[in-house]
């Protein structure tokens, strides 16, 4: 008798939690790459929590790797189809991504949704946009191309104000050269140093907007003479010792070394540095450096205010997501580009994707103030050249540019390999 | 006399036994390896598979860049074959002819940086390489040899060189336990018979050690010939396969055309082709082996 009513009571447990659990219970499994302990990620993962504490019915399972490999990972996952619910995305890879029929077209709900579209910054948007369909959410804003210098130097060598002519900047790094220092410290050796934050604004001086718009189109080609007198330019830097000797072996961490050190007048990356300069910089530099953009180059086409940027990387949904699971995984990406998330990361520093306009100035860097001051008043954001090509051309675009830089290969040879991957790409 | 069982198991406890080995090799390496070879036939543009045959490996044979590589495979296996298996058989001759104090422990420690994971021997030697604090050029520096001094893994002329040396560095231990395994198997008094010949050391090496160590030879050489054309840690760390293409080996190749350019489909056949090759290259020194260095007379005492 006591028997049966231990297997009574037992069933009874069993039931009651069955029956209690009246809502569905939502697993999302999200893809990233921010796992460091670098503000940005904090945040990232932060909202991610704050998204499930305010969700209990949903968790999202998120697998992570570093950068570099994760770019690796989604190469593989979308070739053979097999991407998680939600992942991050390079802008490079929309176009392709979406033409394998991977990705959810958010434009309905952005369309439903004003305020969440309102809040993004239009720079920020070009990339995820095609039409009417919107394909992702920007996780940032960037900017690839700063330079900074530090001022002291600058002083010491008697340059007074950072160059505003393209001979006076070569004139400027011949006198840093002659007193010691190296001019610009630069480690290359992951080839997107020189791909992206050197020679993409460069490109741009060199050729101007119309001519990109051109060349995505298939009017332009990479022979053009706008692009190869780019190629030129980045040469004349080389060749009159602009650089330090062991630039391709070093990485862009230890490029920033040199210039923390004191040995080298400046260096060149994107405002993902700032936060770098801010913490580990000693004192003196950090007081002393200062941001700049490339001046015009002598018979440039583009203006001498643009720079490269744009939001680079973004969230999407995968396609094969539907019903209560679709609707939670939107709820997710709303939560990582709400207006409240863009201010934490303006507030710690970094940029977002979304239009903040009150935000705490007392906490940041200087150099961030300094960064959003220009950007609002003088600097044009144009778009990263690399994230709007095929794939294939920033690879040959890091490999070309590195044989540039050891005399292996001219500029016209450059332009033609670069013409001949361009051609392959479109055609194949 | 008919063989016991106990000696020729029949063929259900072969399959038992041998079966859950065959069958995770299978689908560990000749699943892959047909998947690999049928990918190669197909190109993948914009994520579609098109079937197109032999057109990849036309286009690889075609191309200069997967010969440079290779060239530099080549170089790196020339160079493991002299320094690598060369200098192992020469310690271990000498550990062997107890003119060495301490055999076991020398043993240990030329053998440890073979269990060093690649990746941090090639982070190891790329501070060593270090242009302004790097082990190399300080010592250089501080005796007075600063002309000496190189831009180790930025020089695209010696690059290749450079990242051949910690690979050497690290695998000699491999090679000589390898010898001393196989000298240990030398009947000792064929030796003595030689030295009361009056045979110096040479002489016993020359026309005993060496035939007689004939397939330990073989061993080591096909393991150096397959292990050179599978290499990628080491340069992949330290310099990427950079300045340019100087130190890329086919394996990295294969690496940045199906990652780098998005090409997986070709990637694969790049993969396909350095199969074949260590297939030949094997096959060619087996024979070399067999019939020209050591003739199959020689090695029977």
């Amino acid at each position: 008798m006591s028997r049966k009513l231990f297997c009574y009571l037992f069933l009874l447990c069993l039931i009651i939690p069955l029956a209690a659990q009246a809502q569905e219970q939502i697993e999302l499994t999200m893809q990233h790459f921010q796992s460091d302990d670098s503000v940005g990620a904090v945040l990232f993962r932060n909202a991610i929590a704050d998204f499930e504490a305010a969700h209990p019915n949903v968790s999202v399972r998120q697998e992570t790797t570093t950068h570099d490999e994760y770019i690796t990972l989604f190469n593989v996952e979308a070739a053979s189809g097999e991407l998680p619910d939600v992942f991050m995305i390079l802008a490079a890879n929309i176009d392709s991504t979406q033409a394998a029929g991977l990705l959810a077209d958010l434009g309905p709900d952005f369309a439903a949704d004003v305020d969440w579209l309102n809040a993004q910054n239009p720079g920020a948007m070009l990339e995820w946009t095609r039409g009417d369909s919107i394909y992702a959410i920007p996780t940032q804003m960037i900017v690839t191309h700063l330079i900074y210098y530090n001022q002291a130097i600058f002083d010491e060598v008697g340059i007074e104000e950072f160059p505003t002519t393209w001979e006076d900047f070569k004139s400027a790094i011949t006198t840093l050269n002659d007193a010691g220092y190296i001019p610009i410290a630069l480690g290359n050796k992951e080839r997107w140093v020189v791909a992206d934050p050197l020679f993409g604004t460069m490109i741009f001086r060199a050729t101007g907007l119309d001519w990109f718009n051109n060349l995505l189109t298939g009017d332009a080609k990479f022979t053009d003479p706008e692009f190869v007198y780019a190629v030129e330019a980045f040469k004349e830097l080389v060749d009159i010792g602009a650089f330090n000797v062991d630039a391709n072996s070093l990485t862009n961490a230890q490029q920033r070394t040199l210039y923390y050190n004191g040995e080298a007048a400046m260096f060149i990356e994107g405002n993902w540095a700032i936060g770098s300069v801010a913490q580990e910089a000693p004192e003196d530099i950090r007081d002393n450096t200062h941001l700049a953009i490339w001046p015009p180059l002598t018979a440039g086409k583009g203006s001498a205010n643009q720079v490269t940027g744009g939001a680079g990387w973004g969230i999407a949904i995968n396609s094969k997501v539907s019903g209560a699971k679709r609707e939670a995984a939107v709820e997710l990406l709303k939560t990582l580009s709400a207006i409240d998330y863009g201010r934490q990361r303006i507030e710690a520093g970094l940029m977002a994707g979304q239009v903040v306009t009150d935000f705490d100035e007392t906490l940041l860097p200087a150099l961030t103030t300094e960064l959003n001051r220009k950007l609002a008043t003088e600097w044009e954001v144009v778009p990263i050249f690399t994230n709007w090509t095929p794939r294939g051309i920033l690879d040959t675009l890091g490999q070309t540019m590195q044989e540039l830089m050891i005399g292996q290969k001219t500029p016209e040879q450059v332009a033609q390999e670069l013409q001949a991957e361009m051609d392959r790409s479109i055609i194949e | 006399m008919h063989s016991s069982a106990f000696f020729k198991p029949n063929f259900g406890k072969l399959v038992l036994y041998l079966g859950p080995c065959i069958l995770i090799y299978g689908f560990m390496v000749l699943v892959p390896l047909a998947g690999g070879i049928w990918h190669s036939l197909h190109t993948d543009f914009n994520f579609q598979l098109r079937f197109v045959g032999l057109k990849n490996y036309v286009e690889i044979i075609g191309d200069s860049n997967f010969w440079f590589s290779l060239r530099n495979n080549l170089i790196i296996i020339g160079l493991s074959i002299i320094f690598q298996i060369g200098t192992a058989f020469v310690i271990a001759v000498l550990m062997n002819s107890r003119l060495v104090i301490a055999p076991k422990f020398l043993r240990s420690v030329i053998f440890f940086p073979v269990i060093l994971a690649p990746v941090v021997v090639g982070f190891l030697w790329v501070l060593i390489y270090d242009v302004r604090n790097g082990l190399f050029n300080s010592f250089l520096r501080s005796v007075g040899l600063e002309s000496w001094t190189q831009l180790w893994l930025d020089d695209p002329n010696i690059v290749i060189y450079s990242v051949t040396l910690p690979l050497i560095w690290q695998f000699i231990g491999l090679y000589l336990v390898i010898f001393l395994a196989g000298l240990s198997s030398i009947p000792v008094e064929l030796l003595e018979a030689a030295e009361i010949d009056g045979a110096s050391v040479f002489q016993k090496t020359r026309y005993i050690t060496l035939p007689l160590l004939a397939n330990t030879w073989k061993v080591a050489l096909i393991l150096a010939i397959s292990g050179g054309l599978k290499i990628f840690e080491h340069p992949f760390v330290m310099t990427g396969g950079g300045p340019g293409l100087s130190s890329t080996v086919v394996a990295q190749y294969a690496y940045d055309q199906a990652f780098g350019r998005l090409r997986l489909t070709f990637g694969s056949a790049i993969a396909v082709i350095i199969i074949l090759l260590s297939f030949v290259l094997i096959m060619l020194t087996v024979f070399l082996m067999d019939n020209v260095i050591f003739r199959k007379g020689d090695r029977d005492v």
